[in-house]
């Protein structure tokens, strides 16, 4: 057992138990800090598999801007009064076939995975990650890259449409 | 070389085990050595000498809520930024010209949001 | 990688795609630089213009050698210009749709409701000719992105934000699992290029890889059938279709899917179709899945059209008719005969001109009470003789009756069924099965049109935009319906679209 194999249990581990958590606390505070566990094991999980870059967006985005969009949200809101009553939807059967299926189809995969051999591993994926992804992305992949440019358009455009009182509105209140 | 790149690791986990358990040390000793004499004035939420009334977690204004958003879409923006930078020693002119429309894409959304009088404060 | 290199690439051969977003932008300028009290409803014209002119380019490009750009990132070749020319009509009719749109509470973004809707062309655009896994991916993603924003637009509506949600989540979903077969693709043949794909995967004759790989095929069909709303990803249609203004429900229920088969046909035939596997047949992966295919196209066609009987809300009935229709065209898919292309793109042909047709009455008819129930379709035929029947011929064309290019696009994929060698009687006889139950919820309108009496007899006039479209889709119906060689002539000279292939 090397010590590799150790950082990957115990990070795989904390992403499991972070999304769990996210799903079975009841305070959306709490549930937003179960998530950033779950962010952060995954960055290192990226560490692990050699991509520091990666690693570093998914602390950035995730774990910074995404957790920053909830508690937004979070502030934006009440939730007292939902705190209380607990309403689940779905009678037993409908729970007990949705376990059935998501263990099934986690079976599965399993099955596949479990002795699978990829061969050897990249070696030199670690030595400047950041350019490597640079010279790929800017000479290979120009054409998506344009067109990602367009997609952070249409986000903005719809946010800003969407999120946006309408001016009617805000004279009203 | 992965070596290398592993161990710098072992020296973050270190250096994350350090700063988890520092605070925490601190306040462990910290327990133990102060006297606990609770009462209610105690007890109370410290706001800068004042009276605590109501709750302290009230609804935000939505508009705020728009900054959060353009945040998160500049700062997908700033991550295209940084391989770019890195190496554009090696890429070149076009490199300049393609982030140049990039940017520009993204400038269009800024002035987008400006004219929707979305970044005026209040 | 020098500017020379760069500039060395045929760029000429993006000229739909450059048109597109270059009147998307200007659009968006100009949107932002009109004063605000200005009547925003011109734009939706100038962006017509912009796709026609795109259109015509793409017609243009036909003659055109098979080119690549950038490993692939860039593909034009027949079956990118075939499905492109289906988008951008497509695209056409929802603008003018759009332009027409006069919803009760108003719509305030009217601007953004254009250029939205050719971002999501785009997009579209971009899936069809793409032979690169990322190329493919973000493509869809603007298509998802850009059409998320356009069925949330109404605000005010309840209806519309419970749809914009539905369809975001279940979006969310299906590029999640989108994502995870692509990356096993990606994990067992180290490239993104789907062509290089194909030749890695040809080589995996260990029986592990092949599991995986199969689990790949079906993360990645399942995924890409929410953008085709068959089985298993159906459920959002009927909320979002109803939920949505009128011209995006047009535009997901027609170029939204086109763009979803064109995906699904590109990357499952190209990367499975010689891929090794375990199952009935081991010299193609495509082949041995052909059974669980098959019983999805069957289970999409039953679904759709049983349910569509139970539906009063004429956006919920054509949302369960489109489930269905989605179902005869995996079918086609199923057959895997080797006109499986041809009759696709006809039947989507067909489709479109169907589809729109009906959706374009329907708008005129629910705007004016702000309700697509069926009894607002009572006594249209003392109201407007005209529109009555124009009504009819796409109600017999959705349901398949001979005259109509609906029956020229069904009678193909029920050939196609039987072609093969076994053919596909279960499956072809689910289909006319399932067609005979449709009969009678077109009819059912067919009745309300009509026998019924009508509510107001006020005669109805149709708007310019709405009038073109109308007369456009019913002149090409019946057009197809009579004259099919005319579509299969112009379908002649991309020979088959083997040339993905190569």
């Amino acid at each position: 057992m090397s010590g590799e194999y150790l950082a990957f249990l115990a990070l795989a581990l904390v992403a499991i138990i972070g999304g769990v958590l996210m799903l079975n606390l009841s305070k959306v505070v709490h549930m937003v800090i179960a998530l950033v566990f779950t962010f952060i094991s995954i960055a290192g999980l990226y560490v692990l598999l050699s991509a520091e870059f990666v690693a570093a967006v998914q602390v950035l985005i995730y774990s910074g801007a995404i957790t920053i969009i909830m508690l937004f949200g979070i502030m934006l809101t009440r939730h007292r009064e939902e705190d209380k009553e607990k309403t689940t939807t779905g009678g037993f059967w409908r729970k007990a076939l949705t376990a059935i299926s998501v263990f099934a189809f986690g079976a599965a995969v399993y099955l596949g995975v479990y002795q699978l051999d990829f061969g050897e591993n990249a070696a030199r994926l670690h030595e400047k990650n950041a350019e490597q992804i640079g010279t790929a992305l800017y000479s290979h992949y120009i054409i998506p890259f344009e067109i990602i440019s367009v997609i952070l358009l249409v986000a903005l455009v719809g946010a800003i449409i969407l999120a946006k009182k309408d001016d009617g509105e805000a004279q009203k209140k | 070389m992965l070596n290398v790149y592993v161990n710098n690791y072992v020296i973050v986990f270190v250096f994350l085990c350090i700063g988890v358990l520092l605070p925490v040390g601190a306040l462990a000793m910290g327990r133990f050595l102060r006297p606990h004499v609770p009462d209610e004035a105690k007890q109370t939420t410290y706001e800068s000498g004042n009276n605590p009334f109501h709750d302290s977690r009230v609804p935000f204004q939505v508009h705020y809520y728009m900054f959060a958003l353009l945040f998160v879409i500049f700062d997908v923006e700033t991550v295209f930024l940084y391989p770019w930078a890195v190496a554009y020693d090696k890429l070149g002119l076009f490199a300049f010209i393609e982030m140049f429309i990039f940017v520009l894409m993204l400038v269009l959304g800024l002035v987008y949001a400006w004219k929707k009088k979305v970044l005026r404060w209040m | 990688m020098s500017m020379h290199t760069l500039l060395r690439y045929e760029w000429g051969v993006m000229t739909p795609e450059f048109i597109i977003i270059g009147t998307a932008l200007i659009l968006s300028l100009v949107d932002l630089l009109m004063p605000d009290d200005k009547d925003r409803r011109p734009l939706a014209w100038i962006a017509f213009v912009g796709v026609a002119i795109a259109f015509v380019a793409t017609i243009g490009l036909i003659p055109a050698e098979t080119t690549s750009i950038l490993h692939d990132t860039f593909r034009l070749d027949a079956f990118g210009k075939a499905f492109k020319l289906l988008l951008l009509a497509g695209g056409a009719l929802s603008l003018l749709l759009a332009f027409d749109y006069r919803p009760k509470e108003g719509l305030k973004h009217r601007g953004e409701f254009s250029y939205l809707m050719l971002c999501a062309l785009l997009g579209a655009m971009i899936v069809t000719s793409s032979g690169d896994l990322i190329t493919l991916f973000v493509g869809l993603e603007l298509l998802s992105i850009s059409s998320y924003i356009l069925v949330g637009l109404r605000k005010t509506s309840v209806q519309a934000n419970e749809a914009a949600l539905k369809y975001v989540i279940n979006g969310g979903i299906s590029t999640a699992m989108t994502l995870f077969g692509m990356s096993y693709i990606f994990g067992l043949t180290g490239t993104t290029n789907i062509k290089e794909i194909a030749v890695e995967a040809q080589k995996l004759t260990d029986g592990e890889y092949q599991y995986i790989l199969a689990l790949a095929f079906l993360l990645l069909f399942v995924g890409l059938a929410f953008k085709i709303s068959t089985v298993p990803f159906h459920m959002w249609t009927p909320d979002v279709y109803q939920g949505a203004p009128t011209p995006v429900t047009a535009f997901l229920s027609v170029v939204s899917k086109t763009a979803g088969f064109a995906i699904v046909l590109r990357l499952l035939i190209t990367i499975f179709a010689a891929a090794p596997a375990r199952g009935k047949d081991t010299s193609s992966m495509l082949l041995s899945m052909q059974d669980y295919i098959a019983f999805l196209a069957g289970a999409t066609m039953i679904v759709g059209n049983i349910v569509a009987l139970k539906q009063r809300s004429m956006k919920r009935l054509l949302a369960y008719s489109s489930i269905a229709h989605a179902g005869y065209v995996l079918v086609g898919f199923a057959a895997m005969s080797w006109v499986m292309i041809d009759s696709i793109w006809f039947y989507l042909l067909a489709y479109l001109l169907m589809n729109f047709g009906a959706f374009a009455i329907l708008q005129r008819m629910s705007d004016e009470a702000d309700s697509d129930d069926i009894s607002r379709f009572a006594g249209l035929y003392q109201r407007s003789p005209l529109l009555a029947v124009a009504m009819g011929v796409f109600l017999l064309s959705l349901a398949g009756i001979p005259g109509t290019a609906g029956f020229i696009a069904k009678w193909n994929i029920f050939l196609g069924a039987l072609m093969t060698e076994p053919g596909h009687y279960v499956l072809a006889a689910v289909m006319i099965a399932t067609t005979v139950i449709s009969y009678v919820y077109y009819f059912g309108i067919f009745v309300q049109i009509f026998f019924r009496p009508a509510a107001e007899t006020s005669s109805l006039r149709l708007p310019i935009g709405l009038t073109l479209i109308v007369v456009v889709c019913a002149l090409g119906t019946l057009l197809f319906g009579v004259v099919p060689g005319l579509a299969y002539h112009f379908l002649g000279q991309f020979e088959h679209f083997g040339d993905f292939l190569q």
